[in-house]
């Protein structure tokens, strides 16, 4: 037994590639499924990512927005204070009055929205912010209790001023911080935006690289592998050595080490087979050798016997002897159609465009040439022309018509009738006789070999002839069969496939 | 004293064969000087005069041999064999007669150099037509290369 060769045995074999059929295509299917939930995950992920970061930022820009605001309104209500005090008109003072009002809201917000920042500078910015307004509010007051002069004093003195420029710097600190804060905040998201198009551009070159990994995945381990099935296939059929068994693992490789099991099986046949023919040549060459001998012996010598002694025997003696001379000829007869019949065969069956109706004309004449069989009249109709074997086909309307002539040859008027149709497919032929006929209860014996239907006193026959036709006929990929009843005659039908063209392989 | 020269040489193991051969040969009267042996042996000791032969001329040959195929010891296809690779017996027609009628021991025989293929007839009636007509052609109308 030779040792196994495997197609594609390597000692580092991908395990993938041992992975059944099924669960190929589970990988197929998964890995690309897998990938995607994770890539969606991961782009999710940085969206929601980016989308707080835009919040924090927002939530700066209002705080800035904010402070410059709260600056604003105690620019506002330092500068009404002062146009009233040095004017002493209270259209000035409407700055003030405005900023009196909105201040606490405006202050009262930024310290909601910077809840959590540096304490120290938010207390910073509330102390200063109260000390500046506490002046402006004192200083307003006195002016309108009269003691201008102590408030004009302390304004030289730039008492207001200085309380304003702490608030102012108590101010800047808080937004030097917080601008630094907001920077810190647009950095983060433009990081995270642009990890979000690397996600999505990486992502769609995975995908592409990963389309590119599993297409050659599935060519190595499905496509190729089922080639190289269909290919042996097709080598199973034209009866050439296959390609080695697929390495082991899944269904493609089940299926090729049953289709190589199989083409040994198919192997082993053929071999069985042609050894059966060998036998069978072998049995008819020594059929055909010595059986002839003793059949010729027994002949001759009944003739010698005759021509030498015959004027010594009396009736029952002549009749004995030509008994003895008959019986040979007849067995002469079954050797040389057995042998015919077995020949048949081992002979390979040609395939060619045969005229049927030239065919069965010449039989005809052949049959009529012969002096015994002159009665009988001929029809002969149109005839299909089939593909096959010439010689063989004419031995088969030769048996069909030489049968009619014998079967028919007591009628007052014999007539055989040879005729064909194309029908489902198959080109069907038919001899027809007005004979004696058959009882269709033996109609399944007709075709065996040595089967016969009538005495051999009736009719003369070694019951091989159609035997001949029927393996002719099935060897060509048709069938026959017979229909008649006892006096009736009897019609003989066989069948050719019916192709025009020779089968064309590409 | 006169040998009359051998003319036909019979090899053929089967009495009754051998003796329907004769007797349709002899109704010919083409049956002088005929020398019948059973095995392909003594075919062979008779053609090159050894063995119980050893006597005879053995510049004679036959002007035809009758040989069967199937032969005790030596078999036709080797007797003709033999035949044809001696200068002396190398141009003496043969003429197979056997009850084969395979393809293969015709063409065989035709490549080693048989002249003639018959089959035996079973027919006692073909028969003895069968060697009257092979008989009366090789030696009444062919002319053979040992005749002067």
């Amino acid at each position: 037994m030779e040792s196994i060769r495997y197609r594609d045995a390597r000692p580092h074999r991908v395990p993938l590639e041992r992975l059944s059929v099924a669960r190929k295509g589970l990988v197929l299917v998964a890995i690309p499924l897998l990938f995607h939930l994770l890539f969606v995950l991961i782009v999710i992920g940085l969206e929601r990512q980016h989308r707080a970061q835009r919040a924090i930022e927002l939530r700066q820009r209002q705080i800035i927005a904010t402070a410059y605001h709260v600056l604003g309104l105690m620019v506002d209500a330092e500068t009404g204070m002062r146009g009233f005090v040095l004017s002493r008109n209270e259209v000035f003072l409407d700055p003030y009055r405005y900023a009196d009002v909105e201040f606490p809201k405006e202050f009262a917000q930024l310290v909601g929205l910077a809840r959590g920042r540096d304490a120290v500078l938010l207390h910073d910015l509330a102390t200063s912010a109260k000390t500046a307004l506490e002046f402006q509010e004192w200083s307003i007051r006195e002016m309108r209790s009269g003691h201008e002069t102590d408030v004009i004093a302390r304004i030289n003195r730039l008492e207001g001023k200085r309380r304003v420029d702490t608030f102012r710097a108590a101010m800047r600190n808080f937004l030097t911080a917080e601008e630094e804060l907001a920077r810190a905040a647009d950095r983060r998201s433009k990081a995270t935006q642009s990890w979000l198009y690397l996600a999505l551009s990486g992502g769609l070159a995975i995908d592409v690289l990963l389309a590119v990994m599993l297409g050659l995945f599935f060519t190595r381990s499905i496509a190729n592998r089922l080639g190289v099935v269909a290919e042996n296939t097709l080598r199973v059929e034209r009866q050439e050595p296959l390609a080695p068994v697929l390495a082991p693992g899944d269904e493609i490789a089940t299926l090729d080490a049953r289709l190589h099991e199989m083409a040994a099986k198919i192997e082993r046949s053929r071999v069985a087979l042609e050894e059966a023919n060998g036998e069978l040549a072998a049995f008819s060459y020594s059929v055909s050798h010595d059986l002839r001998a003793p059949v010729r012996a027994v002949a001759g010598y009944g003739r010698m016997l005759e021509e030498d002694y015959g004027d010594r025997l009396d009736g029952d003696g002549k009749r004995f002897l030509l008994t003895i001379r008959a019986e040979a000829r007849r067995m002469g007869r079954l050797i040389d159609d057995l042998l015919a019949f077995s020949k048949l065969t081992r002979t390979e069956v040609t395939d060619a465009a045969v005229d049927m109706r030239s065919l069965a004309c010449e039989v005809v004449e052949q049959i009529r040439r012969d002096p015994m069989e002159t009665a009988a009249q001929f029809h002969i109709g149109e005839l299909p022309t089939a593909r096959g074997d010439r010689p063989m086909l004419r031995q088969v309307f030769t048996n069909f018509i030489s049968n009619a002539v014998k079967f028919s040859g007591r009628m007052e008027q014999p007539v055989v009738e040879i005729g064909g149709e194309r029908r489902n497919g198959d080109n069907v032929y038919w001899v027809r006789d007005n004979g004696v006929g058959f009882d269709m209860r033996y109609a399944g014996k007709l075709f065996g070999v040595f089967q016969r239907l009538h005495r051999s006193d009736e009719f003369e026959g070694t019951g091989v002839g159609l035997a001949i036709v029927q393996r002719v006929v099935a060897r060509h990929g048709g069938r026959v069969w017979a229909e008649s009843s006892p006096g009736a005659g009897a019609s003989f039908f066989f069948t050719l496939p019916a192709r025009t063209e020779p089968e064309v392989r590409s | 004293m006169i040998e009359a020269a051998v003319e036909v040489l019979i090899v053929e193991d089967n009495p009754q064969d051998l003796e329907l051969t004769l007797r349709a040969l002899r109704r010919s009267h083409l049956a002088n000087n005929i020398v019948t042996v059973g095995d392909g042996e003594e075919a062979l000791d008779f053609l090159f005069a050894r063995g119980r032969y050893a006597g005879r001329n053995g510049g004679e040959v036959p002007k035809v041999v009758f040989l069967d195929l199937k032969l005790p010891k030596v078999d036709g296809f080797e007797v003709l064999r033999v035949m044809r690779s001696d200068p002396r017996t190398k141009n003496v027609p043969v003429v197979v007669i056997t009850s084969s009628a395979e393809e293969r021991d015709r063409m065989a025989t035709y490549d080693i150099g048989a002249n003639s293929y018959v089959v035996k007839p079973i027919e006692f009636d073909s028969f003895t037509k069968t060697m009257s007509d092979v008989g009366f052609y090789w030696l009444a109308i062919n002319r053979g290369p040992a005749e002067a």
